[in-house]
């Protein structure tokens, strides 16, 4: 009833002229918004953002990367509670460079911040598309700009990801790379709010690519630097990713699994630090541990969910 | 029953838009319910030619009562009876009228109520300064929509020429809103709103 009356309070003072017809709509925004308002319908668009924001707190590590993307969140809420009470709002660019290895969480993190960003209304659609640069580069004079426009077109509403965007600057004076570029910095201009662009690849081809593209830098407002991880986070990672399968590791396994890891360190392979690795690592033991089960009779219900030190054993 | 809000600005258009959307759906006459505060609701009947010259005007304020009509709307399995609530015209300002005043707390207080809600700009008004043009209220009655889901913004006019640069610029500060384009004069662009509504029940 409380809450009720509040409804009735904004309604009477607009009736009485007290108060204007922008300052009843705010208020009334303001009281069904918050959390102690009445339940409005939960609609699917704020059902995204606590999802997105669930996954990302799941994910091992990633400590920068999370503590800027709430900077973000924050910012851009602020952003959009200064335009409803009618105060000049920045506009918000948030195309990103995404730096760092492979299997560093770039394309996980990317697919979150599209839903994260449909959650929070700045984008309609909130999918995401991942291209490289074959998808962008064409073969003859005009294609490429054909190429790129129609993966923008595709990437409306969402987000447009270009993995190793580097190699779009790779091919020297002749290459069409160039063209793509200045189509893609061309559309980010004409559609400046209806697509977010993010280049992702290795942190130095990064960084060369941006200094030999100086007009990128300033249109790339969110730089993240993902760090590999560390072999503590990787066997983090290892738990997670075998407990959503339903799977478990046995003692022998964990020990195995780190002596894995700690030879991959120790031999700097490009692999190292790497969640894809241990995906691939956990995939393997998986399909040997059915091989080993699968002409046993009698099979237990903790045989089919241990995965073995003899299962992670490598091929030789 | 489902409610479905014509809400916006005065002199967008939203009278004429219920009368002209009624018929194309079917009716021959209008029968209006008046909603009013403490008193029973009144119950009128039209015929669509009287309907359209006694409840819409070219200027504004014509609607002071909330009123609907009930429509039926081709959905899913079968077709659905629906609320068409048209609500008295918002302004930016605190008006001077108190019955202007009242009229808009109705239309506020109807909003909340609805379950679809149909909000009413005038394209053809976007470059100039009248009491239709778009402004501060339309933007928060979009991200109290866009919220409540169900929400669609109607660029009335499309006939008069000024309307389609105008529509341009509605797209322009509703990126992220559905617009559908119509006339309620011409009667253009119906059946995209039947089609919204139908598929909103």
């Amino acid at each position: 009833m409380q809450i009720k009356s509040k409804d009735a309070v904004i309604l009477e003072n607009l009736e009485r002229g007290l108060i204007t017809p922008v300052q009843a709509t705010i208020e009334l925004y303001e009281l069904h918004n918050t959390p102690f308002g009445p339940a409005l319908k939960q609609n699917n668009e704020q059902d995204s953002l606590i999802k997105a924001k669930e996954e990302l707190n799941s994910l091992i590590g990633l400590d920068n990367v999370k503590k800027l993307i709430y900077e973000i969140e924050a910012y851009i809420a602020i952003q959009q509670k200064r335009t409803l009470v009618n105060l000049s709002a920045n506009n918000l660019t948030l195309h990103m460079i995404f730096k760092g290895n492979p299997g560093t969480g770039k394309t996980t993190i990317a697919r979150i911040l599209s839903n994260m960003f449909k959650g929070m209304g700045v984008l309609t659609k909130g999918h995401l598309v991942e291209v490289e640069r074959a998808d962008l580069v064409g073969e003859y004079i005009g294609h490429t700009a054909q190429k790129v426009r129609e993966q923008i077109k595709r990437a409306m509403g969402g987000i447009l990801f270009i993995d190793e965007a580097y190699s779009l600057a790779r091919g020297g004076e002749k290459d069409f790379g160039k063209e793509a570029i200045d189509t893609l910095v061309k559309s980010m201009e004409d559609y400046k709010d209806s697509f977010i662009l993010i280049l992702a690849g290795y942190r130095d081809e990064m960084e060369h690519f941006l200094r030999t593209n100086p007009g990128l830098r300033s249109r790339f407002p969110i730089h993240i630097e993902f760090k590999d991880y560390t072999k503590d986070q990787l066997m983090d990672i290892a738990q997670l990713m075998v407990e959503k399968k339903q799977y478990k590791l046995s003692q022998g396994a964990r020990r195995k699994l780190y002596t894995i890891l700690t030879k991959s360190f120790s031999t700097m392979e490009n692999t190292t630090g790497n969640a894809r690795l241990v995906r691939n690592i956990i995939e393997r033991a998986i399909r040997k541990q059915a091989v080993r089960l699968v002409n046993k009779k009698n099979i237990t219900r903790d045989e089919l969910i241990y995965l073995l030190e003899e299962d992670f054993r490598e091929e030789t | 029953m489902k409610k479905c809000i014509i809400i916006g600005k005065a002199n967008t258009g939203k009278s004429l838009f219920m009368i002209n959307f009624a018929e194309y759906l079917g009716l021959t006459t209008i029968t209006l319910n008046i909603l009013r505060k403490k008193e029973p609701t009144l119950r009128k009947t039209y015929t669509i030619k009287d309907a359209r010259q006694y409840l819409s005007h070219h200027a504004p304020f014509k609607t002071l009562n909330i009123q609907y009509v009930t429509v039926e709307i081709p959905a899913v399995k079968r077709s659905k009876t629906i609320q068409l609530i048209d609500s008295g015209g918002l302004t930016e300002e605190i008006h001077e009228q108190y019955s202007i005043r009242k009229s808009m707390a109705d239309t506020l207080f109807h909003l909340k109520r609805a379950n679809i809600i149909l909000h009413f700009v005038d394209p053809s008004s976007v470059f100039k300064r009248d009491i239709s043009t778009p402004g501060q209220i339309d933007f928060n009655i979009a991200s109290y929509g866009s919220n409540r889901g169900n929400y669609a913004i109607i660029a009335n006019k499309m006939d008069l020429p000024e309307s389609q640069a105008g529509l341009k610029e509605i797209k322009r500060l509703f990126p992220n809103n559905l617009i559908i384009p119509v006339s309620a004069l011409k009667k253009t662009g119906f059946e995209e709103v039947k089609a919204f509504v139908s598929n909103a029940i």
